[in-house]
């Protein structure tokens, strides 16, 4: 489908157009395409690309009553106050920590997860294991965290229960900042691994039989099926979709954080996201904060485009 | 053409057609926003002269249901020649809401918000106009009813900047007991910081239901260490009702609690207590708010909180145990004495300049506190639902609890009928609700005697010793306003010290360490700097 516009774009051979020529041709050729481009397009500019010009209160002393351009600049002023502050150097090491540990555990589960569905041979129990791990993605944190909570009760909590059925002394796991990145991301884990499976499980359904057939001959088993043939089939997905989750990198997930986080383990819970709610909105700070986000957004595309590299200097392909 | 433009263009024109009966059908679908309702004020609609005032109020319920409000309904009625635009603004989302609504500029006409958060960034942007000499001109009766201590928040540069203060009593909270629990354990009303800390022990180690299981505590923290002063004030500091801090005089200057020896103290004294599970171990980490719903519930013995609870809570715990009693107690004394933090009056209306009316804005505030109109809408629960309505001489009449229990089903269906309907928290409160109103000084005195008595007649014997206890022990801190330095320094100061008193009292760290962090915490962080200025009010 793509090669045949793409031809039918170049128009007949042997007639060369100039750059402005060609797109008015293609533009009137496909202009009921085009003409349902519109209002994405629109929504795009006012929606996302308007707001960003926002971004410049970063720089100024953003005074209501004299609006974003009225107000008047100050240079990296919030900047060096940001990275002077404390508060945002341990904000800034909680978010990249949880933000490392969720990559390295969260991203490769579903991966394996769906590899291993897709080994099941019983199509009712495949089905029963999909639903079962799909469920949890569609409570909402609030109701999660609020799971999470009584069953880490150390009143009488089900785990606290356990644990002190075996003779141990109950755990406070709510109250030890120690424990809060690794509940976040086994959380994360339980919560969101079955869904993310999907996009895998979809792919593995594209991969070409024949593959399967040809390797079973060559006498392959299934963990080599597996590792052969299913997971290379699978490659492009996953770098695609981890140039996608990189770009997200410092957003660790704002709702589970604010959920699970209390005054107690703030030296390890408090991450940009939370930061930038309670001092950006709580606190009116705005221009301070735009610029801790647009710090957040730089690091994101920088990534991003460092993934998208390295993926192609692995002869994977990337996705600009 | 080509068979792919064909198929294009139909697929196209179908896709744009259901794309654009769907907004359509989104658009009629949607309920009518602020945005039309603002419309509707607007001078040159069809309304004709009509003047357009908007009105952002937090409430209960909703939008929908704060129009059907009796005090929104007799608002829009007596005033033909205003449109109101009603902006409510739901308890819930207040914090987040009216520092966005400051920052783009979208303040109501009559705007509530709170003295203490908002104001200091409406006066930074001077967005705010001067409202004495309108309140010397249009509003005799707000000036009339609204005690003077009330005003003091809102005043910057001997200028008021407040229409209204929200009107209750200065202290509603006390500490308040499981009296069936300390009978049967034999234990008294604590009077002393020890004796009191021997009563959350016992709640929690000596079965005071005697169920023989191991399921009372002595209280619930509130949503961490922030709602715990009662006894705090024992070592002569306090913490300040959601860790809005403490100020008051020590060797001629104003201090802030926060640093002083005795918060250690009250800290050591919390942590012993916490160590023998006098507190509940969840309620100092799990943000539910549950401290009243454990006294309620019968699981714990103790809670602080508004004298007017103590019926309330009896009832409810006596559906678990029926013998069950509710005693209120007064501040345990300690070596710093005892008190109970009095909350002021930081909620008000203001009125900002963009307001093209805002002589009337405040003969509108104004016509809610005549006695007349005062008298029909000073009840608790809606006219003629949960309430009896007017009474013959139009001044409202509530149920008492006697009738309330004799109505059964009943009451609870009218409660269920209305419970969503509620607005203008920024006026006044109810009687009864968070503490109760005296009726006003304004009054006659046939239509004060009236409220009196029923006042007299809603709560029990014990309810009103409570309310004489909250008002015995009452302490209020002495900073009358906020500072400029607060903006920079104070939200970093108080997630600094809450993080480190939770910790101090669950024994995560060690004390003395953590102390002496977060006095070099509070040096480094603008805490000198906010001592300075307030002491320069």
């Amino acid at each position: 489908m793509a090669t045949s516009t793409a031809s039918k774009s170049i128009g007949p051979p042997g007639r060369r157009r100039g750059f402005w020529a060609q797109f008015l041709f293609n533009a009137w050729t496909y202009r009921y395409l085009y003409l349902m481009l519109v209002l994405p397009f629109v929504f795009f500019i006012i929606f996302r690309f308007y707001p960003m010009f926002g971004n410049i209160i970063a720089f100024k002393k953003y005074q209501l009553m004299r609006g974003i351009w009225g107000s008047p600049w100050v240079g990296l002023t919030h900047f060096n106050t940001l990275f002077d502050d404390p508060a945002f150097l341990r904000v800034l090491r909680n978010t990249v920590s949880i933000a490392a540990f969720k990559l390295l555990v969260t991203f490769p589960a579903p991966i394996i997860l769906a590899l291993f569905i897709n080994e099941i041979r019983h199509m009712a129990y495949k089905r029963f294991v999909q639903t079962v791990v799909y469920v949890p993605h569609f409570l909402s944190w609030v109701i999660y965290g609020a799971i999470l909570y009584i069953v880490l009760s150390p009143a009488n909590g089900l785990i606290n229960n356990i644990i002190s059925a075996f003779g141990m002394e109950k755990v406070a796991f709510f109250q030890k900042p120690a424990l809060f990145q690794p509940i976040v991301i086994i959380s994360s884990l339980l919560k969101e691994t079955g869904w993310a499976a999907i996009i895998y499980l979809a792919t593995i359904s594209t991969i070409d039989l024949t593959l399967y057939e040809a390797a079973i001959i060559d006498g392959a088993n299934r963990w080599q099926l597996m590792r052969h043939v299913t997971l290379p089939g699978l490659a492009l997905t996953i770098v695609t979709l981890f140039i996608l989750q990189i770009g997200f990198f410092l957003n660790v997930g704002f709702e589970q954080i604010f959920i699970l986080q209390n005054n107690m383990i703030l030296s390890t819970a408090d991450v940009i996201e939370t930061f930038i709610y309670r001092v950006g909105i709580r606190q009116a700070r705005f221009d301070f904060t735009t610029a801790a986000g647009l710090f957040n957004g730089l690091v994101g595309m920088v990534l991003v485009l460092l993934a998208d590299r390295l993926a192609k200097r692995l002869d994977l392909s990337g996705i600009f | 053409m080509s068979a792919q433009s064909r198929f294009t263009r139909r697929q196209a024109l179908k896709l744009m057609g259901v794309g654009t009966f769907s907004a359509y059908l989104a658009a009629c679908a949607a309920p009518a926003g602020q945005s039309d309702m603002a419309d509707s004020g607007d001078s040159d609609m069809p309304s004709g002269e009509k003047k357009a005032i908007s009105i952002s109020h937090i409430g209960g319920g909703s939008v929908e249901a704060s129009e059907k409000s009796q005090r929104m309904m007799l608002l829009r009625a007596n005033f033909p020649d205003i449109e109101f635009e009603n902006r409510w603004v739901s308890y819930a989302a207040y914090l987040d809401k009216i520092p966005v609504q400051i920052a783009s500029g979208d303040l109501a006409d009559l705007q509530f918000c709170n003295a203490f958060n908002d104001i200091p960034l409406m006066m930074e942007n001077q967005i705010l106009i001067e409202t004495g000499p309108l309140l010397e001109q249009y509003g005799q009766n707000i000036l009339a009813v609204t005690p003077e201590g009330a005003w003091a928040s809102t005043v910057y540069d001997g200028m008021q900047y407040a229409v209204t203060h929200n009107i209750y009593d200065l202290n509603i909270w006390c500490s308040q007991y499981r009296g069936d629990w300390l009978e049967s354990l034999g234990l008294g009303i604590p009077e002393t910081i020890d004796e009191y800390g021997e009563v959350l022990r016992a709640f929690t180690n000596s079965d005071p239901d005697g169920n023989g299981q191991d399921d009372t505590y002595g209280r619930l923290l509130y949503n961490s260490v922030r709602f715990d002063d009662d006894f705090f004030h024992a070592f002569g500091v306090a913490v300040g009702h959601h860790l809005n801090g403490f100020w008051r005089q020590r060797d001629g200057q104003l201090a802030l609690d926060w640093v002083q020896p005795g918060m250690k103290d009250a800290l050591a004294w919390m942590s012993s207590v916490w160590a023998d599970g006098g507190f509940h171990p969840d309620s100092i980490s799990i943000p539910l708010g549950q401290k009243d719903n454990a006294f309620r519930g019968g699981i714990a013995g103790n809670v602080y909180t508004a004298w007017s609870a103590v019926d309330f809570a009896q009832d409810q715990i006596r559906t678990v145990a029926p013998e069950a009693t509710v005693v209120a107690g007064p501040a345990p004394e300690g070596p710093g004495g005892r008190g109970y933090t009095g909350e002021g009056w930081p909620w008000c209306f203001v009125i900002p300049t963009t307001a093209e009316y805002p002589d009337d804005c405040v003969r509108v505030i104004d016509w809610f506190f005549t006695p007349e109109i005062a008298s029909q809408i000073i009840c608790e629960g809606v006219l003629g639902v949960t309430n009896k309505g007017l009474n013959e001489n139009g001044w409202c009449v509530e149920y008492t609890p006697e009738e309330k229990k004799a109505m059964g089903d009943e009451w609870s269906q009218k409660q269920n009928e209305v419970q969503d309907i509620n607005v203008f928290w920024g006026l006044w409160l109810t009687i009864g609700t968070l503490g109760g109103v005296q009726p006003f000084p304004t009054f006659p005195a046939d239509m004060k005697k009236h409220f009196e008595d029923m006042l007299a007649a809603k709560y029990s014997e014990e309810s009103l010793a409570a309310q004489v206890i909250s008002q015995e022990y009452l302490k209020i801190t002495e900073k009358p306003r906020p500072v400029a330095a607060d903006k920079e320094h104070w939200p970093g100061l108080q997630t600094r010290f809450g993080e480190f008193i939770s910790q101090a009292v669950a024994g995560t760290i060690d004390l003395d360490q953590g102390w002496s962090e977060w006095l070099d915490f509070f040096e480094k962080n603008g805490g000198p700097l906010l001592t300075q200025q307030v002491n320069e009010i």
